[in-house]
């Protein structure tokens, strides 16, 4: 494969770049990333949680999965997954940043969230990040999507429906391949990860032509 | 509490209402409702089933929990949930009837790209610890009802969507509105 592009996001930092149909996404990386994807014909065609969960039958994004659209339209598939075996891809969360740190603080959940209680709050996260990486498209807040939530390990309690985040992540960074399934714009935040042990780290993303 | 208003709905219609904050919205039914809710003054801010699941760090809304806006502010409050044992209201599918959620909502200029997921009442559903999605098609005998009162001054909608494969088809939905 031929690489067309390559992108090193630093912690809590986003990145959006648009992409052909049958061009490959590799993101590297061991800790959290909020990805969505856009048609890059129509910003309205955007990733959506419910139809992808509907479509696979399953709450977890896994290799053979595909990303589809609010219209069910395939976005992407994906085709490679190094997390397989150790933790799932998340699809139940929305996105970290300010309105949710400080609401989890003034609720005295941090703990909950095992972000620490004493631990200082970054002042952005993936919504921020997310939000900032789309303003060149025109994407406001509102208009992104609730993404897939790559190394987002949750434990899940079977009888309740609790869930509890974990600290599971890659133990040296890994591969995830997303093949297009048409012409896209694809976002993604370098989460800060405030579950995990590292808080956050770097994410490397590569778009190969086959 | 003193009843404001109170409406039937026939399979496949839907209704859509103001709910004041400190109103109680109760939605009674035995079979799939879809659900969206607005901030009136501002229909931006909407119902947002991810932000839901997140703060209330359950699958399954039930009572005790909020509803939660995409801006991560309370909407509402689920006060009685007369499903619990019987099954799981849903927050993982889309709608069921979107169509006839976007004729209801056409008054704001609402699109099919803008519309929210919905949260499927009384859709009953099973997931596994592998995270397959299993429908449960069994529903209440009788209809059975969930209270929600609203925090803030809200548009409120609903579908009364049933799906014959998960639920009690042909059954009839009662919304009613109450004044503490």
């Amino acid at each position: 494969m031929r690489m067309v592009e390559e992108y090193l996001a630093p912690k809590n930092t986003g990145w959006a770049t648009e992409m052909n149909v049958g061009q490959v996404l590799r993101l590297t990386a061991r800790t959290i990333i909020d990805f969505v994807a856009f048609d890059q014909s129509d910003y309205g065609e955007a990733f959506d949680q419910a139809p992808t969960k509907e479509a696979s039958g399953c709450i977890y994004l896994k290799r053979g999965h595909q990303m589809l659209s609010r219209r069910g339209a395939p976005l992407m598939t994906m085709i490679t997954d190094e997390f397989d075996g150790l933790g799932t891809h998340d699809m139940q969360f929305g996105m970290c940043g300010r309105a949710r740190h400080k609401r989890a603080a003034e609720e005295g959940r941090l703990g909950e969230y095992l972000h620490g209680s004493n631990m200082e709050l970054p002042d952005h996260g993936c919504s921020e990040n997310l939000t900032w990486a789309l303003e060149p498209w025109g994407i406001p807040y509102e208009n992104i999507p609730s993404p897939v939530n790559f190394f987002q390990n949750m434990a899940i309690d079977q009888q309740s429906g609790g869930m509890k985040r974990t600290q599971i992540r890659p133990e040296r960074p890994v591969h995830l391949e997303l093949r297009a399934e048409r012409d896209l714009l694809v976002g993604f935040s370098a989460c800060p990860d405030m579950a995990s042990k590292t808080r956050g780290l770097e994410v490397a993303a590569t778009v190969f032509q086959p | 509490m003193n009843v404001i208003s109170e409406e039937t709905v026939s399979p496949q219609n839907g209704w859509t209402g103001n709910v004041n904050s400190g109103q109680v919205l109760r939605i009674t039914g035995r079979s799939v409702i879809d659900f969206n809710a607005f901030k009136r003054e501002d229909i931006r801010e909407f119902f947002d089933t991810a932000r839901t699941r997140i703060y209330n760090l359950n699958l399954y809304p039930t009572k005790g929990h909020r509803l939660f806006s995409k801006q991560n502010n309370p909407m509402m409050r689920i006060l009685e949930d007369g499903f619990a044992g019987f099954g799981l209201h849903d927050l993982q599918s889309g709608h069921g009837c979107a169509d006839g959620m976007l004729s209801l909502l056409a008054p704001l200029e609402m699109t099919f790209e803008n519309l929210p997921d919905p949260m499927g009442l009384f859709r009953n559903l099973d997931i596994s610890q592998e995270g397959r999605i299993r429908p449960k098609p069994k529903g209440p005998p009788e209809p059975v009802s969930i209270d929600l009162e609203a925090e803030i001054d809200l548009i409120c909608a609903i579908m009364n969507c049933p799906a014959s494969e998960t639920s009690a088809s042909g059954a009839y939905a009662t919304i009613t509105i109450f004044q503490p």
